[in-house]
């Protein structure tokens, strides 16, 4: 599709305009923070953020969601849950992008799962290319996700007083034909794309020891790395780096029984492989119940289980979980000590 | 045919209170809308005091506060004779909140403080919780507990399920609430290793976590106190913050680590 | 049943979360602890079950769990499980009378490899409750008999009073082309058989390594001694057949719960070769 190039500030009244009309979800700053949020006019996004507190995966998979109503009248009457409101996510960082393609290839490609695909296709992706690294515990290069090809409708580049937009999809032609005086993008404007990609590959450098594609084998291999037990003996098994992961999708499923004890739902809650109950079993064993396994299943379901099952990495680097940890375990160390790295204990 | 999960007779519930300021009955009586589905689904029989007489009769008791008094003992043991369920609620009688600051000090000198020349009438003994003179079922937590958690706790035992209760630690609801961490904003912060249930109440209000609904199930202790170290906090100021609400078992032998490993 | 829903997009959406409905056809208390339950689609259907796959219950109001199928496929119609109480869900479904309507998503996960077993020595091993799904292979293999060369069961359970299904134990037992034994770890007065764990019926057999497929399903404790017996005849890794349990949630391999290190045991197994899990740390064989 064709390229366009819309000033800032037509892009900006143009969400606006959306962001009255129908659900606009995009990041918004809460202190130091940033959070993605359904806004009401275009003045609360936060320009330059940083990854959000939560990844904007919480909108196609919300932290509880109810999968079943059901009640008993006459007889037991039991209905699927599945709602949508149309949304444009404005703002996506390519980290993000590349998550949530994971998302789709779990919860649409592989599983069809009607709930996650009924939000999926009622949303409209505005990304966001990254020029210069977040921060630094940020490594979105190492794992190959700085650089978003699919997975947006449209996709926007900071040209200073512009953006370019690349253009992916009909809603996304659509939606930049609404922007005023957007004009297709000329040999100039891509001159000046180019320009800031050439910028962007400067200013980013890998932070892994190891190729992302042989992470698979390190991880296999390490399995009775002494790492393990220092990172256990460490780790509060807070739940913090998986529940602001935007790869993590683990879930929890349980009936909540209203008032009337004659209805109720059943509702999905985002749940922690970190949490000692997650393994566990009605018998009270819990099939990983040393801390340190629960920590070295996280970083092999990061960098090895899911890229066998589906082929795409399950980090993308986004350095969230490094962040929130409140002890230090960050997975670019995790996997430069793998590497060889030495261990400070 | 319908609706099969529920008993059909209406339980009895006893409240019972040791000492404690009566804020988590206040919760309770709080349940204005649902007091009335409440009251379809079991029979509440209110006590201020234990009764000994026969006619004490209750499936369910509810106790509230801590064990500060030789007599409360004789009277738990009572009620858990009489009860099929012993529920404690509030962080008075689990794991001993305000009532356990006390413990701190000389308790002579703690009485004098209160009751001045009189205090010899008033024989107090240290600050328990209530499961360290009786077992009991299961603890609503909460300094005071949340009406929400009570009720669901009530219609799970009512369908004869499990309370759902959270093993996990505060932090996990604090995350999802998106709230900036109180280690960012220069705190220190005891929700890595106390349970979860109140939905991150303290952070998401700009405090922090004081730890008053006790030990998750698999807390790291050791690890949180090194954290806490490396904040500059002191071995004392690190009891400190453990006697606001686990006071009673951090002063125990081998502090709140062995309460762990009991 | 409606499993079906129009979005907004007006196509047809799916919960892979909505159940059929079952209703307890008949139930039958084995132990104190354990129950049959037969149970029937309340729109007439058949499960289409193989041996060794699991549904997944609803107890509206309590929740849902994964509990193997034990009846034949190859018997129709109805079908059933066979519950131990330990929970929510399992305590619920006792209280539940004749005619109560349950929620069934299934039948889930793979089954036992039968085409493997065809024309093969059958060696069937199960500890305590690993005998529920066995039952279905069992039904399976006796209905199919000429499809199979020998077929031997061995069944060990904690004591007498655990043994499940006993009338149809004694049926096995008295049937000519079934080698069927049996043992217990703890006797009482009233047992005069095998006493001591399920190994030592294994050591009394003569197995040919070359035409037995042994299946196996028990606690974990019973598949480290097991496995290590079968392997020491010399019979290959990738034709030891076993069923593993874990902690489901979704039962289609999207919760993560049954996780074992990258395999998940709703959607990959429950049954499994020992080729395919030796070398993973968290099926702990
Ligand atoms: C493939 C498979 C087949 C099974 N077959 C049988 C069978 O034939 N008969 C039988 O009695 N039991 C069987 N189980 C075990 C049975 O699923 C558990 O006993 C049951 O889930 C306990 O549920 P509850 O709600 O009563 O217990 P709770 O302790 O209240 O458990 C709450 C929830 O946790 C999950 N859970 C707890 N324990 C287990 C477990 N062991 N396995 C899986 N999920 C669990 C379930 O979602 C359950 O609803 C099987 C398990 C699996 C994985
Ligand atoms: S955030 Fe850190 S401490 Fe918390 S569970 Fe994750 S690794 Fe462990
Ligand atoms: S593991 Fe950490 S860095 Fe990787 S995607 Fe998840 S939160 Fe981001
Ligand atoms: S991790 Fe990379 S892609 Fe993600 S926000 Fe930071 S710089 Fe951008
Ligand atoms: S504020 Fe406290 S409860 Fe919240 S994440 Fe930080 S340490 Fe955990
Ligand atoms: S945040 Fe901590 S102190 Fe506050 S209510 Fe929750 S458990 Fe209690
Ligand atoms: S039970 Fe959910 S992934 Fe297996």
């Amino acid at each position: 599709m064709i390229d366009r190039v819309v000033a800032k500030t037509d892009l900006i009244r143009s969400i606006d305009r959306l962001a009255h009309e129908q659900s606009v979800f995009a990041p918004v700053a809460n202190g130091p923070q940033f959070s993605f949020k359904v806004i009401s006019s275009a003045e609360e996004v936060a320009e330059g953020y940083l990854p959000t507190a939560l990844p904007p995966s919480k909108h196609l998979l919300p932290p509880r969601e109810a999968l079943l109503r059901f009640a008993w009248h006459d007889e037991l009457a039991v209905e699927p849950v599945i709602e949508a409101t149309e949304t444009v996510a404005f703002g996506l960082r390519p980290c993000d992008l590349h998550a949530l393609e994971l998302l789709d290839a779990i919860f649409v490609d592989d599983k069809d799962d009607g709930h996650y695909r009924a939000r999926r296709e009622a949303a409209f992706f505005v990304g966001i290319e990254c020029l210069e690294p977040c921060d630094d515990h940020c490594f979105c290069e190492s794992m190959g996700s700085l650089r978003a090809d699919s997975g947006f409708d449209v996709l926007l580049t900071d040209l200073g007083d512009t953006y370019y937009v690349r253009v992916e999809s009909t809603k996304g032609r659509d939606f930049v034909l609404a922007v005023d005086g957007a004009h297709e993008a000329v040999y100039e404007d891509r001159t000046r794309l180019r320009k800031a990609h050439e910028g962007r590959d400067a200013a980013f450098t890998p932070r892994l020891d190891v190729a992302m594609e042989h992470l698979p084998a390190l991880l296999a291999e390490s399995s009775d790395s002494l790492l393990w037990d220092v990172l256990g003996e460490k780790c509060l098994s807070c739940g913090a780096c998986t529940n602001v992961c935007p790869t993590c999708y683990c879930f929890d499923v349980r009936d909540e029984l209203n008032l009337d004890m004659k209805s109720g739902e059943r509702v999905r809650t985002w749940d922690s492989c970190q949490l000692e109950e997650f393994a566990m079993v009605g018998t009270g064993e819990s099939f990983r119940k040393p801390r340190e396994m629960r920590v070295k299943h996280r970083f092999n379901r990061k960098g090895r289980y899911i890229f066998e099952r589906y082929g795409r990495m399950g980090c993308v680097g986004c350095g969230r979980c490094a962040r929130a940890c409140l002890v230090d375990i960050d997975p670019v160390e995790v996997f430069n000590q793998l590497k060889g790295r030495p261990v400070e204990r | 045919m319908t609706e099969p999960i529920r008993s059909p007779e209406r339980p009895r519930v006893a409240l019972f209170e040791l000492a404690s300021c009566a804020g988590c009955q206040l919760q309770i009586l709080n349940c204005e809308d649902e007091l009335l589905d409440l009251l379809q689904l079991v029979e509440f029989v209110y006590f201020k005091e234990a009764m000994t007489e026969t006619s004490d009769s209750y499936e369910l008791a509810l106790i509230e506060g801590a064990v500060t008094r030789e007599s409360d003992e004789e009277k738990l043991r009572h009620i858990r004779e009489k009860a099929a369920l012993v529920v404690t609620i509030g962080s008075c009688a689990y794991p001993v909140g305000v009532p356990g600051l006390k413990n701190a000090h000389d308790p002579v000198e703690v009485g004098s403080l209160v009751y001045g020349e009189d205090a010899g009438f008033f024989p107090t003994i240290e600050a328990k919780p209530v499961d360290a003179v009786i077992p009991v079922d299961l603890h609503i937590l909460g300094c005071p507990i949340h009406k929400d958690d009570f009720m669901r706790v009530l219609t799970a035992l009512l369908i004869g399920k499990n309370p759902p209760v959270p093993t996990h630690a505060v932090c996990v609801e604090c995350r999802l609430k998106e709230n900036v961490c109180a280690f960012d904003r220069g705190l220190v912060c005891l929700g890595p290793i106390t349970r979860a249930g109140c939905g991150a109440l303290c952070p998401s209000y700009g405090s922090r976590c004081f730890g008053c609904r006790g030990l998750c199930d698999d807390p790291n202790v050791a690890s949180m106190e090194a954290l806490l170290e490396e904040k500059g906090k002191t071995a004392e100021e690190i009891m400190a913050e453990y006697g606001l609400y686990n006071g009673y078992y951090s002063r125990r032998d081998g502090g709140l680590k062995a309460k762990v490993a009991r | 049943m409606v499993n079906t829903q129009t979005t907004p997009h007006g196509r047809l959406k799916q919960s892979p979360f909505l159940p059929d409905m079952a209703e307890i056809v008949r139930k039958e208390r084995l132990n104190p602890t354990e129950t049959l339950y037969v149970l029937r689609l309340t729109d007439g259907a058949e499960l289409g079950h193989a041996p060794g796959q699991f549904v997944e219950v609803s107890v509206f109001g309590v929740g849902e769990a994964p509990f193997s199928i034990s009846s034949s496929p190859t018997r129709g119609g109805e079908f059933e499980l066979c519950i131990r109480r330990v929970g929510d869900v399992t305590t619920a479904m006792e209280r539940l009378g004749i005619g109560a309507k349950l929620g069934v998503r299934g039948p889930l996960g793979r089954g036992f490899p039968l085409d493997v077993m065809r024309g093969n020595d059958v060696l069937i091993i199960a500890g305590g409750l690993g005998i529920v799904p066995l039952r279905s292979l069992i039904g399976t293999v006796i209905d199919e008999r000429a499809d199979f060369a020998e077929v031997t069961i061995l069944y060990g359970c904690k004591s007498p009073a655990e043994m499940l299904f006993k009338d149809e134990i004694a049926a096995w037992e008295a049937r000519e082309d079934i080698d069927f034994r049996v043992t217990t770890d703890i006797a009482d007065p009233s047992w005069k058989g095998n006493v001591g764990p399920v190994t030592t019926l294994f050591r009394r057999l003569t197995v040919n390594p070359k035409t037995t497929v042994p299946v196996m399903v028990g606690p974990p404790v019973m598949f480290k001694h097991v496995v290590k017996q079968v392997l020491a005849v010399g019979i290959p890794e990738d034709r030891i057949i076993l069923s593993l349990e874990r902690r489901m949630k979704c039962g289609i391999g999207e919760c993560g719960h049954c996780q074992i290190n990258g395999v998940y045991v709703c959607q990959d197994g429950p049954v499994f070769t020992y080729a395919e899990l030796k070398r993973l740390e968290e099926a702990m064989l």
